[in-house]
């Protein structure tokens, strides 16, 4: 029974070298040594051929019994050293995570489109459509349409810019409501704005000869004061936030009437008074109005059958509260320092 | 509009502050800028007599005074040189504070105690604006009638406050003190004082001393002329002077600062001429003549556009009608006999010529704003009762000219339904009558309806829809309740345009271009700079006639002109580079002949230079006429690039954008001629043209079956053949067999000829089925090969593919 004991030498020095093995390619080649064709255990299990018909199945089952608990052990070592050799490798291969990643460079919005498109959003979601129009205008439709008539002082040439023809660089965008009164009329109900640029002829810290605004018309039948109120304090809600409040002074402008400018409270200080609002309280952001009667006539509407409600406020002059700006003028200059701050 | 409170008190007398005032007018529309007090210090400061005045023994220029300021007698150093015996001035004891800061104390001048300080109007805090230029130097001197002994500010009435006003243009009512009282009697319920005039004889149209030809009826509807005798010109009393300099006029003598001071009470201005230099003893009011010139009261002297309408006696021009008199009419210490003109001119006329001559008054204000004809002989009367009641002269004769002949008031009616409804309140006949009545309107309830009666003061109320407005703003616009929009429901929309214009923009911006506004305005130079030739499109822009600067005096005909500006201003601040984008307006003028409105383009610009610095992981990026091309590539994909000939752009580095034929913006570097720092490149694009919403919707076109392969093909290319003509050959080929074709590297230098240039592109080739694939594949390449190879002159260098 020399072979039964060779086998046992072999299991013994064979677990002792698995265990001694520091890696998975000594592993392979040691299993190759000891199970492959060429293998110590092949070669013992090739001998016994030449055992008695009653040795060889004891030897055979002790060699069967011998491979599997050597192949079991190769198995569990070569994965401790897999695992082990991946981590090691993995090890090696980290970085800095902290590092800064791929440039990738974003445009900046310009800040009156910012403003004009929140804006604009604001009164989608309240049913208004948007309406636009040209920026050389008739007089006609800047003016006269608007209840200014020819000798009225608002025709000034100190304030509008004028070109050949009767021509004029609109002064507010009101003549696109105009514009849409008259091809809307008599349906009922228009709720319109109208953003675009508007040119006056003004040049400091806080006018530009061109600006600009954002203007709304609503005409339906029984339109009221309660009606304007109560949008605009919707509007102001959303702008600026939920907290605030709004307030209506009279003033005087030649399409509406009664007119009014239009304050929101002061989210600086709450209302009780700083520099932002000059210690007021109050911010004027808008000018508003029920839409004088000669406007609603000239466009086609009655009257006595329609009432309606307009409103206009100033894009820059809501960016500049908003994101604190000092000077107008940054706007339009195209400094890369100012605009990549939005 | 500054408005003195303690003046208000005298028309209207109110328990209220100053500040609650302002708070009341502003919340009615009249609004209050800012509420200043004219007590600016001075706490202790008398009124003195100068007993006497002698020289300071050791300087030359300082004055030893005594002077008695009631209860005790102080010795006082003064340098004033107008310091007199008998004055009566006002003096800072030790202990007074200046409006300055300083505070008084005795103090010695070389040996000589001082025990306080005769006051300059500098002194005083008065501002300098106010003060008679006679009385700028050295101490202020009061009038000898001044009691000694009374505390300053009391005898300069500077325990008051100013009330700035802001009205609204359509408040000309306002620009008289009695028109605010009259809107504070409406707030608070407080009554008017009747004001005393006197009562003046019929209006005739020549007096035995004076007569009036009014030539220009319809320029001066309303002009009264009264013949004021025996009159001394001396200061006026000081309680008007007072109140003259409270509201921002200087003090000028008794006749003027009554003229003034009536103007400011009622609005109305008045003008005193010296009779006796009315030539001929008549007024003519008439247009100037071609050539008139006069030396107005301020000292200058003026050509009168023709058409000015001028107050002219018969030797010529006395006075610009409503806006300023002549320096040579003018009342002096001389006159003994006044003529007062009182007149309702026609407004624009008014408002022309102070246009026309820069000359913009307080009289030619009002007029422009429109007075109350009313006021026309009210004003006259008041006037007069001054000038007598304060003893200044006397009038004999009655009033020449015309009155206006303008109603006294306007009739309108109201419905109190259409009120409530408009202002969304439920107020009862007799609470609108009420609110009306307080405004000093007459009024009369029938039934429903309200029968108004505005006086003429306010002439900007004469509709219904105008006492309606009324209504709401002394009803208080902050009683109107708050109503939500009801009706008919309707969805909000965008025009297709706007929705364009924002998907473009988010584009743009993910691209990495920031975005920037321009004015709509250029500079004519910019076209000359680019030496535009006058057949192009932008040669002859829209002119503005009364531009602010000649460098922005057209409308803009591209957006270049403001990009570049924009490039340039970043690149001269040292940045190194830049990408940036505009949507915009430009103006094209209708072609020679043809009516109507410019038509207005709706662009996109891209403008670019310098490099957008990278990092350890990303490289720099160029941004050069590449990186545009590349931003436009994909904005436009079906666009093509055809070289182009602007001339502005450099010869060998521009091309026309192309969409289906049509020219739809160009793109290009800069001429490096143009003496530009950088290579800017720009592009411009024609928005409509270029782009429908429809390119900004995906076209799903299915997955296909098999992946595709790849194919490399290199060639060598003549250098004068465009690459685009070799994709169009490689594309006409392939059509419906290759996707996309990727130009992944060109090279020139060693192994490539002279005049050649190697191209290779990766082709994606859309695998078909079948077990002829492989041939299929082969086959097509062959093609492709063939055809680049006659197409373009090129020779295969090599392919390759897996």
């Amino acid at each position: 029974m020399r072979l039964l004991g060779e086998l046992e030498v072999l299991l013994a020095q064979a677990l002792e070298k698995i265990h001694a093995q520091r890696d998975t390619l000594a592993l392979e080649q040691y299993r190759v040594e000891l199970l492959g064709k060429k293998g110590q255990l092949t070669a013992i299990l090739r001998s016994m051929g030449a055992l008695s018909p009653d040795e060889r199945p004891v030897v055979g089952q002790r060699a069967n019994e011998v491979r599997d608990a050597l192949t079991a052990a190769l198995g569990e070592r070569s994965l401790l050293l897999g695992e082990e050799e991946l981590s090691r490798r993995l090890l090696l291969e980290s970085i800095d995570v902290t590092m800064p990643g791929k440039v990738r460079y974003l445009g900046h919005k310009h800040p009156l489109n910012r403003i004009i498109e929140e804006i604009t959003n604001i009164f989608l979601r309240l049913g208004f459509s948007v309406a636009d129009g040209p920026e050389v205008e008739t007089e006609y439709y800047n003016f006269e349409a608007l209840n200014v008539p020819k000798d009225h002082p608002a025709r000034d040439m100190q304030d509008s810019f004028y070109l050949t023809n009767g021509l004029v660089l609109r002064t507010q965008t009101s003549p696109v409501q105009v514009r849409s009164m008259e091809k809307m009329s008599p349906y009922c109900p228009v709720r319109i704005i109208s953003p675009g640029k508007v040119y006056r002829r003004d040049d400091d810290a806080t006018h530009s000869p061109m600006f600009q605004q954002v203007e709304g018309l609503v005409i339906d039948r029984g339109i009221n004061l309660g009606h304007l109120k109560a949008t605009l304090l919707f509007f102001a809600r959303e702008m600026f936030g939920a907290d605030r409040e709004i307030r209506l002074r009279p003033s005087y402008f030649p399409f509406t009437e009664p007119s009014a400018e239009v304050d929101v409270s002061c989210g600086s200080c709450k209302g009780s008074g700083c520099q932002v609002c000059k210690h007021t309280g109050w911010i004027e952001i808008l000018g508003a109005g029920l839409v004088h009667p000669n406007v609603l006539r000239q466009s086609g509407y009655d009257p006595e059958e329609v009432s309606g409600f307009a409103f206009g406020m100033g894009v820059e002059r809501i960016a500049m509260l908003k994101y604190r700006v000092e000077d107008l003028r940054h706007f339009f200059v195209g400094d890369m320092r100012f605009l990549r701050q939005f | 509009m500054k408005i003195s409170y303690n003046w208000l008190q005298e028309l209207i007398p109110l328990k209220h502050t100053p500040h609650e005032i302002a708070h009341l007018l502003t919340a009615a529309g009249v609004a209050v800028d800012e509420v200043k007090s004219q007590h600016t210090g001075l706490h202790g400061a008398k009124t003195g007599e100068v007993l006497s005045v002698g020289p300071h023994p050791e300087a030359g220029k300082l004055f030893i005074c005594t002077v008695d300021i009631g209860l005790e007698k102080l010795t006082i150093v003064t340098a004033a040189a107008n310091v007199m015996v008998g004055q009566i001035v006002p003096v800072a004891i030790p202990g007074t504070i200046l409006p300055d800061g300083r505070e008084i104390r005795p103090a010695d001048f070389r040996g000589v105690m001082s025990f306080g300080m005769l006051l300059s109007n500098e002194e005083l805090g008065l501002d300098r604006k106010v003060v008679p230029s006679d009385a700028k130097e050295g101490i202020y001197v009061l009038p000898p009638t001044t009691p000694v002994g009374l505390d300053v500010c009391e005898v300069l009435g500077l325990f008051d406050y100013t009330l700035e006003l802001d009205l609204t243009p359509n408040r000309s009512d306002c620009l008289g003190t009695l028109g605010v009282a009259h809107e504070v009697a409406a707030l608070t319920g407080a009554k008017l004082v009747a004001l005393p005039h006197k009562e003046l004889g019929p209006t005739v149209a020549s007096s035995s001393m004076l007569a009036v030809e009014i030539e220009q009826p319809d320029l001066c509807p309303g002009y009264l002329a009264l013949v004021v005798e025996k009159v001394a010109i001396t200061q006026s009393p000081l309680w008007m002077q007072n109140a003259l300099r409270n509201v921002g006029i200087k003090p000028i003598n008794n006749i003027v600062d009554i003229t003034n001071y009536v103007m400011w009470e009622l609005g109305q201005p008045l003008h005193a001429f010296d009779y006796a230099k009315i030539v001929g003893k008549t007024i003519i009011v008439r247009e100037s003549l071609g050539d008139e010139r006069m030396v107005t009261l301020d000292g200058e002297e003026r050509q009168l556009p023709s058409g000015t309408l001028v107050i002219a006696d018969r030797a010529g021009a006395v006075a610009i009608a409503g806006v300023m008199g002549s320096l040579a009419s003018e009342v002096s210490s001389t006159t003994h006999t006044v003529v007062l003109e009182s007149a309702y001119f026609n407004r624009s006329s008014i408002r022309r010529t102070a246009r026309s001559l820069g000359l913009f008054t307080a009289a030619s204000l009002r007029f422009d704003k429109g007075v109350d004809p009313m006021g026309v002989l009210a004003a006259l009367s008041r006037a007069a009762f001054l000038i007598e009641h304060l003893g200044f002269g006397v009038i004999l004769g009655s009033p020449a000219g015309l009155l206006p002949n303008i109603a006294p008031c306007c009739n309108i009616s109201l419905r109190v339904a259409k009120a409530n409804s408009l202002l969304a309140t439920e107020l009862t006949p007799l609470q609108i009558a009420d609110l009306l009545e307080r405004l000093g309107f007459a009024v009369d309830i029938v039934a429903e309806e309200i029968d108004v009666r505005v006086p003429s003061r306010r002439r900007d109320v004469t509709e219904e829809i105008d006492l309606i407005e009324e209504i709401g703003r002394i009803y208080g616009l902050h009683h109107i309740p708050t109503t939500p929009l009801n009706g008919v429901m309707s969805a909000g929309r965008q025009s297709d345009q706007d929705e364009l214009v924002q998907r473009l923009r988010g584009q743009l911006l993910m691209h990495g271009l920031d975005e920037i506004v321009t004015m709509s305005f250029a500079d004519p130079a910019f076209l000359a700079r680019l030496s535009i030739k006058d057949d192009h499109v932008w040669a002859s822009p829209l002119c503005i006639q009364n531009p602010l600067v000649r460098e922005r005096s057209v409308m803009r005909g591209t957006l270049i002109s403001g990009m570049l500006e924009v490039l340039e201003y970043n690149q001269a601040r040292q940045f190194f580079g830049m990408a940036s984008f505009e949507i915009g307006r430009v103006f094209l003028p209708r072609p020679q002949g043809e009516q109507g409105q410019p038509e207005e383009r709706l662009m996109v610009s891209l403008g670019a230079y310098g490099v957008r610095r990278g990092n350890w992981q990303t490289p720099s990026e160029i941004l050069d006429y590449f990186y545009v091309k590349g931003v436009v590539d994909t904005l436009l994909p079906t666009a093509g690039a055809v070289p182009s000939q602007h001339h502005f752009l450099h010869p060998g580095r521009q091309a026309n954008i192309v969409v289906g034929g049509e020219v739809v913006g160009f793109l290009g570097e800069m001429h490096p001629g143009l003496g530009l720092r950088e290579r800017f490149v720009v592009c411009e694009i024609d928005v409509g043209r270029a782009f429908t919403l429809a390119s900004f919707e995906p076209s799903y076109q299915g997955l296909a079956k098999m992946l595709p392969m790849e194919r490399d093909l290199a060639f060598l290319v003549p250098h004068h053949v465009e690459a685009a003509e070799v994709f169009r050959v490689m594309q006409e080929i392939g059509r419906g067999r290759i996707g996309q074709i990727h130009l992944f590297d060109v090279y020139t230098g060693l192994a490539v000829p002279n005049g050649m240039r190697s191209m290779a592109f990766r082709l994606e080739i859309n695998s078909t089925m079948g077990g002829n694939a492989d041939r299929e594949t082969a086959q097509l390449l062959q093609e492709i090969t063939y055809g680049v190879e006659r197409a373009c002159g090129a020779t295969l260098r090599g392919s390759a593919g897996s």
